[in-house]
């Protein structure tokens, strides 16, 4: 609330030790207990006393005057401490007055097409602060590789949604948007995201998995399946196979044991990843469960745990039930039953992945200097005042602190 | 003698032969002694003549002089003389300014006045009030009897704020023909004429010491621009210029108003000052009530 860059406020502190001393009929109208105070019956009445000022104290004067040191004293690092200006200042500052109109890139963000399955969704926000509409060049890259470049018109005042699409292939470079715009500041003229992490993840499929999976797991956006062991992302482990250390992995028990069916009534544990409310719909399960399941439940029904993970990483997702089951595996949700098994795994949502980089609003705020010549000195300043400032304050402070000894002295005395 | 005195024992036994030397040298030089002017006796002997107060017996009524004189008087005897004394000691707030310098000496005074009464014989008790009695002591006699006296002034303390001077808690509950003794500064911005009225009346003997401090109406150097009255609150505000002076004037006037009264009522007031040691007071206020007396004596006599 307080913010020491408004002339208002810094004046407001300045006020206080004035006031305080402009004020000092109040603080001086010491009253003394006495015998009988119809002796003292003064010939001015009280109401009309009031008006009076009482006289000049010189001590008040300069304690008034010391409040107002400290204050401004306390207020100078907070004002233009050199470490503000280098934060802010030099930052949001520029020399020419005149140079009021700036043009940033705010955003830019790559999403998967929703109807094109080998293609990505970009996204630019470019905010002017410009008084009149203009045009500027805009490039877009991947690495090297030129995605876009066509001249964007922008409204005044206003951010501008530039969209643009590009290839799965060209996925995991560095992707880079440009304006060319003869602004103050040409640092807000670009943005670059990494998209790496948007590559998709590959999946090993080991032991005797069904078509049913093997469909729904080539049906998750953002998984590559694979039987070949080479790096893989994550691992589908279906019944004994051999269980690989050192990557993520949704292991699928054998459930040869005797079950039952149920209709419904499942409950998801796990909330971070959003699938909690996916229904399933009838399936059997497994009447007896081994004693201790690994991990913390995060499917559970009638009091039995059907999946569960262990919170290391990389995790494992551990399913007790028959997840290949017919029943099941024709069912719509299926697929998407497969794919929040293994964004569990992964821990992270592979059906929507989503990167993008902002830059903050303040570094596109501009506030020009009074003159191309005043920051610097004003940093000087700072520099300056700040050196002198706990010389001041414990000054200041130690003749309050006299002046309230001497003062209480007094008033014993008097006493 | 109480650990809880006010007064040192060596400077009361000074006392003592101070106080006895005087009223032997009066009960010498007067065939009937005054207040406090008596050394024991006992018996309806005559003592003197006083004038008729409200109240007073008609049969005790000396026509014969009174017709001589054109007043009414009465017959005191020594019954009467050896009057029950009741100490009546203020402790309103009042009484607490300047360090309770006072208070303090109003504590010194009711004890040797209760000393006095003490050595002459006489039956003595004490009320510190203010606007109610705060403590009260019954009549009694003896050293015992000064002793719990004593203890109870110990116990006494001053009223800090508030509490203003009414004489009513003496008087109230008291026997007709009972001596007074107050011990007070008997500043009030009512009027205490009345009051003192009434406790005339009632009493056969009324006697004042009027305390007052030598800083009443001094201010602090500087930054003071109203006082407060500690017994009623009141705020006034005070002139920058002359206001000590004015003050000073003023407490003049009330002084020499109650002793204007006190001289027409036959009242005995002694006005001291709160810097003045006991001893002197008491010298002087019985100095005071010899004299008094004497003077009165004589002019009885002159008249018949």
């Amino acid at each position: 609330m307080l913010d020491w860059q408004n002339p208002a406020w810094l004046f407001s502190l300045f006020a206080i030790g004035p006031i305080w001393w402009l004020h000092r009929r109040a603080l001086m109208n010491e009253t003394v207990h006495v015998s009988a105070a119809f002796l003292w019956a003064s010939t001015i009445p009280m109401a009309e006393e009031k008006k009076q000022r009482a006289p000049a104290d010189s001590m008040w004067l300069l304690r008034a005057a010391l409040f107002s040191c400290l204050m401004i004293a306390l207020a100078n690092p907070f004002l233009i401490s050199p470490e503000r200006a280098a934060a802010r200042s030099p930052a949001t500052v520029i020399g020419d007055v005149s140079a009021k109109d700036e043009i940033a890139l705010t955003q830019l963000s790559v999403r998967r097409s929703s109807h094109e399955s080998d293609s990505w969704n970009g996204n630019l926000l470019i905010n002017s602060t410009a008084q009149q509409s203009m045009t500027v060049p805009l490039t877009i890259r991947l690495k090297d590789h030129v995605i876009a470049s066509t001249t964007v018109q922008l409204d005044p005042m206003k951010t501008t949604l530039y969209g643009f699409t590009f290839p799965n292939s060209a996925l995991g470079d560095m992707l880079s948007a440009q304006v060319t715009s003869p602004d103050a500041r040409t640092e807000n003229d670009q943005l670059q995201l990494e998209t790496s992490a948007l590559l998709p993840v590959t999946t090993r499929i080991a032991g005797d998995c069904s078509t049913y999976m093997h469909a729904a797991l080539r049906s998750v956006p953002g998984l590559v399946v694979t039987t070949t062991p080479n790096n893989p992302g994550v691992a589908v482990i279906c019944g004994d196979a051999s269980i690989p250390v050192g990557i993520a992995t949704l292991i699928l028990h054998n459930t040869d044991l005797e079950t039952s069916m149920i209709a419904g009534s499942v409950q998801w544990r796990k909330q971070d990843l959003g699938f909690s409310d996916l229904e399933l719909g009838s399936f059997a399960v497994p009447n007896v469960l081994p004693q201790s399941l690994p991990g913390s439940p995060v499917l559970t029904t009638d009091n039995r745990t059907l999946v569960t993970v262990e919170n290391t990483l990389p995790r494992r997702v551990h399913v007790w039930f028959d997840v290949q089951q017919k029943s099941l595996a024709l069912t719509p949700q299926y697929p998407i039953l497969v794919n929040q098994l293994v964004s569990l795994a992964l821990a992270q949502d592979q059906s929507d992945s989503v990167a993008y980089v902002n830059r903050p609003h303040e570094l596109t705020a501009l506030t020009p200097a009074r003159s191309s010549t005043q920051a610097p000195n004003a940093q000087a300043t700072a520099q300056h005042t700040t050196a002198l400032a706990p010389w001041l304050i414990a000054f200041a402070g130690l003749l309050l602190i006299l002046d309230g000894l001497w003062h209480v002295r007094r008033m014993q005395r008097r006493d | 003698m109480s650990n809880m005195s006010n007064i040192d024992v060596g400077d009361l036994a000074a006392f003592e032969k101070m106080a006895l030397k005087a009223l032997r040298a009066q009960a010498r030089s007067e065939t009937r002694a005054a207040p406090f002017g008596r050394l024991r006796r006992n018996g309806m002997d005559y003592a003197e003549h006083r004038p008729y107060r409200a109240g007073d017996d008609i049969r005790r009524i000396d026509w014969r002089t009174s017709q001589r004189l054109g007043q009414t008087y009465v017959r005191q005897f020594d019954a009467e003389a050896n009057a029950d004394w009741i100490i009546c000691l203020d402790c309103s707030a009042s009484m607490s300014i300047d360090q309770a310098s006072k208070w303090k000496l109003g504590l010194q005074l009711a004890e040797a006045f209760a000393y006095l009464c003490l050595i002459t014989g006489q039956g003595f008790g004490l009320r510190v009030f203010s606007n109610k009695l705060d403590l009260a002591c019954p009549l009694g006699r003896g050293h015992a009897h000064f002793a719990t006296l004593v203890a109870l002034l110990g116990d006494a303390s001053v009223v800090r704020q508030g509490g203003t001077t009414h004489f009513e808690p003496c008087y109230s509950g008291t026997h007709h023909g009972t001596a007074f003794i107050i011990i007070s500064d008997f500043l009030s911005a009512e009027s205490l004429v009345q009051e003192l009225d009434l406790l005339v009346q009632i009493s056969s003997n009324t006697q004042l010491i009027q305390i007052t401090s030598p800083r009443e109406c001094v201010l602090p150097p500087k930054g003071v621009r109203s006082v407060q009255d500690v017994e009623t609150g009141r705020n006034v505000s005070i002139e920058a210029q002359g206001a000590e002076h004015h003050a000073q004037a003023r407490l003049a006037l009330l002084q020499s108003d109650l002793l204007d009264y006190c001289l027409e009522q036959n009242i005995f007031l002694t006005q001291c000052q709160s810097n003045e040691a006991w001893r002197h007071v008491v010298a002087r206020h019985l100095e005071n009530v010899l004299g008094v007396a004497r003077g009165q004596r004589v002019a009885t006599d002159d008249h018949a």
